[in-house]
């Protein structure tokens, strides 16, 4: 949201715009209380909708009344408060509570501060016009409001003080008890020369000192009394009012106060404004004398610049969350279209028929060559296996003799991956009791050859001119 | 904006907060996506590689088949099988070999064929162990070209009487195999 604006309306209904720049708060139109004026603020307004505005009255009609009523809470205490209002102020709408504290520490009563505007030129013209161009408006607020805080502000804050601003236009002046307004005027002297404002102002704070020392519950002692007026109109102060005024006042110089500088008479004129401009700037007071429906537009602004902000906090959210998504996407689809890539090649690798080397066969050749191979290989083998196996035998049992050997291998029927090898020999021996010379020969092949041997006896001969001979048939499977 | 669009302008915001919505819907449902897609292409290169691989063994397996049987071609650091029995012959001592030779047609209905040499052998031996070693022989000069497919080891008939011939007879039935090209 923009800087705060403040509307000024001066007691001759003049409105004038404030602005804080760089620290220091500056004029920037002012609007005559004419249907022209009117205008130009509407023009105005038109052009400048984004600003928050705070709406200042500094009118002779503002009245601060003092009241008690009982220590309630709740609805109670807001109906009580706005029948005080109604009974001191009737019939105006610019009118509110504008500070409370209890009457003694444990007293049962709390003081109110009233207080209401009947400034016709507010009410008819500016208000209706700010309306009409929903004017941002925090709210209206009165200079005796801003009384307080200014003492404060400059380290001049006493419980009771009378304080005296000599403006353009008057003096404003307003007394604070236990640092509450209680009382507030606005003496006019828009028609006196320069050289008579001192006077002026020596009459017309003797006469408020007369009338506040006369009024019931008016604090008078211990008052401070402060005057902040131009150092040429305090110069020209009569002698008598200094010394005879008790206690003695406290002068401040309005160039020193706002720093200005004396040759700037438009500055000057306008410093008293500004003082109560910056402090409304500085520390805007809590109640504010406006109906509710004048801060209806800000009300609505605030609910959109909280949606915006809303939105906009969600859209960086999202775009938090979605943005590093987006980057992981991004090298996720790189990552994918490489394994793409990649895949595509290897099946176009592996598509690409590789042609068979021109002194190799191809695949269908070599598998019948492998076919035929295997089937030759079941036809050969070597007998030296069983050869030694059966020298073996032959050196145990030295009785016996080897007369002829045939060894012979062949595929064995059904098979693919074995042949059955067979040996055919013929023993010849003195004593051959026949099966039984088979089972040794069985018994130590197979312990010799692991694996099971059938030996078959085949033939058995025997006469009277030879020597008894036997012949076996030993079988096994073997694979070549 | 709030001038240019009077209609639009409160409603903007909650345009705003929609699009936020769905600009992270958006960007979840795409990683959702994309991570699909990751996932599928990285099966896929794997189901590829994999075939590679499965290729790349059964090229191996050829490979390694077709080293083997180019073993089998005449080869020139192998003597031919005629030669083969003479060196063995004379590095055994044998007193005596004949043999007698008879082609085997084989299929040759292709290019690549298997060519066999059937030898009907008769060694003359001075021990038994002597038929051993011409085994051995044979294998060591002709690898597995040569199968002995049938003997028959028997003493000769002179073996008592004393001569300077030997005293065994061997007949072996032998098949030398080899690998042709028809060019």
């Amino acid at each position: 949201m923009s800087p705060r604006r403040v509307l000024y309306v001066a007691a001759d209904g003049r409105l004038s715009i404030w602005q804080q720049q760089h620290g220091r708060v500056t004029k920037q139109a002012t609007f005559d209380a004419t249907d022209t004026g009117e205008n130009e603020l509407r023009q105005f307004m038109m052009g400048n909708r984004a600003h928050c505005h705070l709406m200042l009255v500094n009118s002779a009609t503002e009245e601060v009344v003092g009241s008690s009523i009982p220590k309630i809470r709740g609805n109670d205490r807001k109906a009580l408060i706005n029948r005080k209002l109604e009974q001191h102020f009737p019939g105006t709408r610019l009118r509110q509570l504008i500070a409370h504290s209890p009457s003694e520490p444990a007293g049962k009563t709390e003081r109110l501060t009233l207080a209401a505007i009947k400034e016709p030129e507010l009410e008819q013209r500016w208000l209706p016009l700010v309306s009409h161009c929903h004017v941002l408006l925090e709210g209206i607020y009165t200079t005796s409001q801003l009384a307080a805080p200014l003492l404060k502000h400059l380290k001049l804050a006493q419980r009771n003080a009378l304080l005296l601003v000599v403006q353009d236009e008057g003096l404003r002046a307003v007394q604070l008890v236990n640092h509450q307004p209680t009382y507030t005027r606005f003496t006019s002297w828009h028609t006196a020369s320069d050289e008579e404002i001192p006077g002026r102002l020596s009459v017309e704070t003797s006469r408020l000192c007369d009338y506040l020392h006369d009024a019931p519950d008016s604090g008078q002692e211990g008052t401070a009394r402060i005057i902040i007026a131009p150092r040429a109109v305090l110069a020209g102060l009569p002698p008598p009012f200094r010394e005879t005024a008790r206690p003695s006042p406290t002068l401040l110089a309005l160039e020193d106060v706002f720093q200005t500088e004396p040759h700037d008479k438009h500055t000057l004129a306008s410093a008293s404004e500004a003082l109560f401009i910056q402090e409304l700037l500085h520390e805007t007071p809590r109640f504010q004398l406006g109906p509710q429906e004048i801060r209806l537009p800000l009300r609505q602004r605030k609910r959109e610049l909280l949606s915006w902000r809303v939105s906009t906090a969600t859209l960086c959210l999202s775009l938090i969350y979605a943005v590093p998504l987006w980057h992981t996407n991004a090298q996720l689809k790189t990552q994918s279209q490489q394994l793409a890539f990649e895949a595509e090649k290897v099946a176009q690798m592996r598509s690409t028929p590789t042609a068979p080397a021109a002194d190799s066969p191809d695949d269908a050749s070599l598998q019948r060559l492998l076919g035929e191979l295997a089937s030759q290989r079941m036809r050969g083998g070597h007998p030296g296996t069983m050869l030694h196996a059966l020298a073996d035998w032959l050196n145990e049992n030295p009785a016996y003799q080897l007369k002829h050997l045939e060894w012979e291998i062949a595929p064995l029927t059904g098979s693919t991956a074995s042949s059955r090898e067979i040996t055919r020999i013929r023993l010849e021996g003195d004593s051959l009791p026949h099966e039984s010379i088979a089972e040794s020969l069985k018994k130590s092949l197979n312990v010799r050859l692991h694996q099971p041997t059938k030996v078959l006896a085949r033939q058995y001969s025997s006469d009277a001119l030879s020597r008894p001979d036997s012949e076996f048939a030993i079988e096994r499977d073997v694979q070549p | 904006m709030r001038i240019l669009l009077p209609g639009i302008y409160p409603l903007l915001p909650a345009c705003i907060v929609m699009l936020a919505i769905g600009i992270a819907l958006q960007a979840a449902t795409t990683q959702r996506q994309s991570l699909q897609e990751l996932a599928a292409a990285q099966q896929a290169l794997g189901q590829r590689q994999s075939e590679m691989t499965r290729d790349a063994q059964q090229a191996s397996t050829r490979e390694t088949t077709l080293s083997e049987l180019k073993n089998w071609r005449a080869a020139p650091e192998i003597a031919p099988w005629p030669t083969q029995l003479a060196q063995i012959q004379e590095s055994l001592r044998l007193p005596g070999m004949h043999y007698a030779v008879q082609e085997v047609p084989l299929a040759q209905h292709t290019d690549w064929y298997w060519h066999a040499i059937d030898l009907k052998l008769q060694l003359s031996l001075l021990h038994e162990e002597d038929l051993l070693h011409f085994v051995d022989q044979l294998t060591v000069r002709g690898g597995h070209r040569w199968q002995l497919e049938h003997c028959y080891l028997a003493p000769r008939l002179e073996e008592k009487t004393i001569s300077p011939f030997p005293l065994i007879v061997a007949e072996c039935r032998i098949r030398y195999l080899e690998l042709r090209h028809r060019v």
